[in-house]
């Protein structure tokens, strides 16, 4: 996984980390590639900004505020709330979500929701869910 | 391979092989599968339907959802019905010549964010894509005696099917002396028979990895390599 660090590991930093351990840390910077019916297109991270095109949706280098959601049952969910909309964009909220599987294979899926209620309720039936590969 | 396949994408679906969690739909894919083959097969025999294969259907799940860990293998293992999509709409908006029983669409309309519901309709638009359509004026089977109407001033074949709740294909079969352009003249007697327009599947196109790479998929490359790949890993 291709990690980026918003800040270097001082004893300093990491005491602020442990305060704050979500924002700002761990984005997974790359992109994902999705396909099929409704995935087909790619999701780019940059340490600014978030694009995901897909069948049915664009969105293009939008900001976003970052919170890594941390681990559940070898699931590592980093949590992306767009900062504006964006007309063509149909998603909010988007998480990543990293699977490792006990062999230590990762697989990964982007998941889009339509606004950050619907995240924060993980209302799936609203959302789309996109396997990718990284 | 030579497939143009992401190998992350290949080991993904290679665990099919070892996870038997991968079988877990298929219960509920043979099951849609043989509604739609017994129910289709019986009444559109003669249109040239040709029996789905389990096995597509099931590979169209693996390619689209990505497996049993992802969250769309619990909610739309089909990918139809997701936010934006047209093909839902397509599906319960427009006639499907029988594809679709009245039941099912009320069940569809409701949301396919189930792996049953999601799998019928996915199922149903792949069949629906496949169908070739005619329109055809039918006859209303409640109206067997039908009626005699009088022509008005102003009046045209299509003022008298809408006013009579009929078509002018009906009106022209049941009065051939209007037929080939001939103008209808006030006072005329004409015979009419409730009727509507339907559309009626007249042939299938053969459902194949290709065909549904083409009609099914939105702009994914690598479709059919994918179904193939599955297929080609899955068991007979």
């Amino acid at each position: 996984m291709k990690l980026f660090r918003t800040s270097i590991v001082l004893p300093l930093a990491a005491a602020a980390i442990a305060i704050t351990p979500a924002i700002g840390s761990d984005i997974p910077i790359g992109t994902y590639e999705g396909g099929g019916r409704a995935c087909t297109g790619r999701l780019s991270i940059t340490a600014k900004t978030l694009s995901w095109h897909t069948s049915f949706s664009r969105c293009d280098r939008l900001p976003y505020d970052f919170a890594n959601l941390g681990d559940n049952k070898g699931v590592i969910t980093y949590l992306f709330h767009l900062k504006h909309s964006q007309p063509g964009c149909l998603y909010r909220s988007v998480e990543l979500h990293r699977r490792t599987a006990s062999d230590g294979a990762t697989t990964w899926e982007a998941v889009g929701y339509l606004t950050r209620e619907d995240q924060e309720a993980k209302r799936l039936d609203q959302a789309l869910a996109c396997p990718v590969v990284h | 391979m030579g497939n143009g396949l992401s190998q992350q994408w290949m080991d993904t679906v290679d665990r099919s092989q070892t996870d038997k969690r991968w079988n877990d739909l298929d219960t509920n894919i043979k099951s849609v599968v043989d509604e739609f083959n017994t129910r289709l097969g019986a009444r559109l025999r003669t249109s040239g339907f040709k029996k789905l294969d389990f096995r597509l259907i099931k590979a169209m799940v693996w390619t689209e959802s990505g497996g049993p860990d992802s969250s769309a293998w619990k909610t739309r293992p089909m990918q139809i019905g997701n936010p934006g999509d047209p093909g839902l709409h397509e599906l319960l908006s427009n006639e499907t010549g029988g594809i679709l029983t009245p039941e099912l669409k009320k069940e569809l309309q409701k949301g396919v964010a189930t792996p049953d519901s999601n799998i019928k309709a996915g199922v149903a638009f792949l069949l629906m894509r496949a169908a070739t359509f005619v329109w055809e004026s039918v006859p209303d089977p409640s109206d067997v005696k039908g009626s005699v109407v009088e022509v008005k001033g102003g009046d045209n074949l299509d003022t008298i099917a809408k006013a009579h709740s009929t078509t002018i294909e009906m009106l022209k079969t049941l009065n051939p002396e209007i037929g080939n352009g001939k103008l209808i003249k006030a006072g005329q007697r004409l015979k009419s028979r409730r009727a509507q327009i339907h559309r009626k599947i007249t042939g299938w196109v053969e459902i194949t990895t290709e065909f549904a790479a083409r009609r099914y998929n939105v702009g994914d490359p690598k479709y059919k390599q994918k179904l193939d790949y599955c297929l080609s890993i899955m068991p007979p």
